[in-house]
């Protein structure tokens, strides 16, 4: 097992990094038109509480990462069952998180480029990475994430002109329906994919900040989500916002004078690269852990070759991706992101009952 | 037929020979160099489905289809 | 670890690079774009293509005899099914690729607008390189070829020409300044129906623009000309500075308009609505006076403003019946209003809006204020 140890900023720099990840072009908010920012709140609140679970869950396994912990609730034959489908799971979404990219880039910056050469070289680089282990992703995700919330300040300062700040109004026209619908794919994508941390939970240094730390970097994106919803909101209004296929490619076109659009993919290249760096560390140490192989780098290359081979594969086209990605999605993750947590959540609090003697020990 | 793909399959081909290297020079036990040939081939079968445009329904769409039978979505 | 060092350098090359390179040479900058319909339904589309090194030529040439004066812009037109098939079977006749970022101004024909514009905005959308900045107008009376043609002395390029006539309207006011994203807003909603800035062409060498284009429901329908236009802006909160005359005894008064507020109101009684309100704060000088009355005293400043206040009022009553009685259509965008802060409502009527709006009575309130005189206190030609 690798002793890597990364510190809490660096944990909050990740998970600030992962959930802005693709989150930022493909928002299923949308949906709920005008009352996004309800859903935006309802979902941020909701995947706050979902982080909490899933640190719990870390907290009351000590030291032990999700493999480990599958297999101590579950027993050895269902907790590597459940474990590998937890790695086509993750593998799942970095092929999803590649192609999302890929296709923003050829529809807006590099028409004629083969999205699978953009999603190659960018594979590249981010197998480079995680080779290099999660303590040099953890350091690189404190240098730039903190890019991320720049720009959204800076485009929508570029845009304070043409703003009309009642464009939010009417609230709930459409009823209450939409916005949880939108409010709970939101918690979905990005909140719950946050599921592949536990495996790096085990990582960090001082482990009794990790509720703390969970919490304030999903309060930090909402905040900054529901900035970026106001600022496409206020410039764009409901309507435009709901025809365009990248809402925050068309804010940022619309600055007058001076192109900012490559810093949009500035931020999608830092969020949607730690996304999958995430990703492809959780799936690769898995499936090493369920195997019993020493080293989770023997898997990465080969994990993810079949990523790229699977995002170019998945979806035919982009009305394909878009409809997976509001309709399929959120159902396809209840199991993954809900189910099986809570269930890990109880079986180890009637262990902690049991053992409190032994738990307090420890601590 | 698709040379782009044909091409970033040689590059992943290129790639995996360095790890089959090291596995080999490691004397990695048998059940890792399964899991991983497992996977690679699979992944450059697939692509090259892919790339002579015979593509292959895509889990995305097994899926949906599952879930539709579930009754999940509509 | 040599390959190592390698592979890393090479990477950050493929990273910043793009597979499709194409020099400045090998493309024509397209400075405007005119869209019109032929009459058998056919899209024509005309570009205006500017050439660097002519333009090069003509500047640095000046005064200079015998050397060749080759044009710095070109014009080419084709008819296609859409303007996307247009575009590119137009290369028959135009040698390189056409470059669409740099368009500064799109002109739609009438015949083209009184079928509908959502067929031409969709390409204008949905395509990565058109600058959603650009400034849209509809040439009323010519094609939009006609427009292009033109060969202006005051710039080389007469889409920049234009559109330096359409920017200068935040100082006349008298032409609606429309941006392409504003339509993107706009068209498909039933909140506000789209407007465009009018532009006719006077001869060979100069175009003119003033009045606007009203549509409904993405159609023409008909124009306003530029005292309505300017009614209109005053209404939407778009006048920056402009010149207003008003009668006086014995003369004319210009008054310079330099700072305006509008604003617009619904008021409901009941859960319907019974009134439109208008309100538009103004503040302004006396530019000009041809009056022989010495002003001096504060109560003809007063008549002055009640003047200045009635002859705007008239300006945006005018606007507002052409609005309302001749075309039926909500340009000046209450519907907005309605469906923010009365959504109930607004659900019921949505598609009926423009009659609903075409029946209202009006409220108009108008508040001017005069600060300053000038350089001269008193007429130049005075009572005796």
């Amino acid at each position: 097992m690798e002793k890597a140890r990364i510190s809490s900023l660096q944990l909050f720099m990740l998970m600030t990094g992962f959930l802005f990840g693709s989150t930022l072009i493909i928002n299923p908010i949308i949906n709920a038109k005008n009352d996004g920012w309800l859903a935006i709140i309802i979902g941020g609140i909701g995947g706050t509480l979902l982080l909490w679970v899933y640190a719990t869950i870390a907290l009351l396994n000590p030291s032990k990462n999700f493999v480990e912990i599958l297999r101590s609730r579950l027993g050895k034959v269902l907790g590597n069952l459940l474990a590998l489908l937890y790695v086509w799971y993750f593998t799942h979404l970095a092929s999803l998180v590649f192609r999302n990219f890929g296709s923003f880039i050829t529809t807006t910056t590099y028409l004629y480029t083969p999205l699978e050469v953009i999603i190659t070289i960018f594979a590249i680089v981010i197998v480079y990475a995680v080779n290099s282990g999660i303590e040099v992703v953890g350091r690189v995700s404190e240098l730039l994430v903190p890019v991320i919330p720049v720009i959204a300040v800076l485009i929508s300062i570029s845009l304070v002109t043409i703003h009309d700040f009642t464009a939010f109004l009417p609230v709930l026209e459409n009823g209450i329906q939409p916005v949880i619908k939108a409010a709970y794919a939101f918690l979905t994508f990005p909140f719950g994919e946050t599921i592949s941390f536990l495996m790096i939970f085990p990582h960090l240094n001082k482990r009794k900040n990790l509720r703390r730390v969970s919490a304030l970097s999903a309060l930090s994106v909402t905040g900054l989500f529901l900035f970026i919803f106001f600022r496409d909101i206020t410039a764009l209004g409901s309507h435009f916002i709901y025809q365009a296929t990248f809402v925050p490619h068309i804010t940022s076109v619309l600055i007058p004078g001076i192109n900012l659009e490559p810093l949009l993919d500035v931020n999608l290249l830092i969020g949607g690269g730690i996304k999958i760096a995430i990703c492809l560390y959780a799936a690769s140490t898995m499936l090493a852990n369920i195997i019993g192989a020493d080293d989770y780098r023997k898997f990465t290359t080969s994990l993810l070759t079949f990523c790229v081979v699977l995002s170019i594969w998945i979806y035919e086209n982009i009305f394909e991706m878009f409809n997976w990605a509001e309709k399929v999605w959120p159902y396809y993750s209840i199991p993954f992101q809900i189910f099986i947590p809570l269930i890990l959540l109880v079986l180890s609090l009637i262990k902690k009952n049991k053992t409190t003697l032994t738990d307090s020990a420890e601590q | 037929m698709n040379n782009n793909m044909m091409l970033i399959l040689a590059i992943f081909i290129v790639l995996s020979i360095y790890d089959v290297r090291k596995f080999i020079r490691e004397k990695e036990s048998a059940r890792v160099i399964a899991a991983y040939a497992f996977i690679v081939v699979l992944s450059l079968v697939l692509g090259f489905l892919i790339s002579i445009g015979k593509r292959p329904s895509s889990p995305a769409e097994w899926i949906q289809e599952i879930l539709e039978t579930m009754g999940v979505i509509k | 670890m040599k390959i190592k060092i390698i592979i890393l350098l090479i990477l950050p090359a493929l990273l910043t690079g793009c597979w499709d390179n194409v020099d400045l040479i090998d493309i024509n900058l397209v400075t405007a774009l005119g869209i019109d319909k032929s009459e058998d339904g056919k899209i024509i589309v005309t570009v205006q293509v500017i050439e660097p090194a002519a333009l090069q030529s003509t500047s640095s040439s000046q005064g200079k005899v015998g050397m060749a004066q080759t044009k710095p812009v070109f014009v080419e037109s084709y008819k296609g099914e859409t303007i996307s098939d247009a575009l590119i079977s137009m290369k028959a006749m135009v040698d390189k690729r056409l470059f669409l970022s740099t368009v500064q101004v799109i002109i739609l024909g009438e015949k083209l607008c009184r079928e509908g514009v959502n067929e031409a905005l969709d390409f204008l959308h949905r395509d990565y390189q058109v600058e959603y900045l650009a400034d849209v107008l509809v040439a009323r009376g010519c094609s939009p070829k006609d427009i292009l043609k033109i060969q202006p002395e005051m710039d080389v390029i007469p889409a920049m020409y234009i559109k330096g006539t359409i920017e200068n309207t935040e100082l006349r006011a008298k032409v609606k300044r429309t941006m392409l994203v504003e339509l993107f807003k706009d068209i498909e909603n039933k909140c506000r129906q789209i407007t465009i800035g009018q532009i006719t062409k006077e001869n060979e060498k100069t175009v003119n623009t003033e009045g606007t284009a009203v549509f409904k429901d993405g159609k023409l329908v008909g124009w306003l000309n530029q005292y309505e236009t300017r009614g209109f802006l005053f209404v939407t909160d778009r006048v920056k500075n402009t010149i207003i005359t008003i009668p006086m005894a014995n003369g004319k008064m210009s008054i310079r308009v330099l700072n305006s507020r509008g604003k617009m109101d619904v008021k409901f009684k009941n859960g319907r609505p019974y009134r439109l309100s208008i309100y538009v704060d103004l503040e302004g000088n006396i530019a000009e006076y041809t009056g022989k009355k010495v002003l001096d005293a504060p109560t003809d400043m007063h008549t002055l403003q009640m003047t200045l206040s009635e002859e705007v009022k008239k300006e945006i009553a005018m606007a507002l019946r052409k609005a309302q009685k001749e075309y039926s259509s909500d340009i000046f965008g209450f519907g907005k209003i309605v469906h923010k802060y009365h959504p109930q409502y607004w659900k019921q009527t949505m598609d009926q809006w423009n009659d609903i709006f075409s029946s209202l009575p009006t409220e108009i309130v108008i508040k001017s204020r005069i600060r300053r005189s000038g350089l001269i206190k008193s007429p130049m030609t005075k009572d005796e």
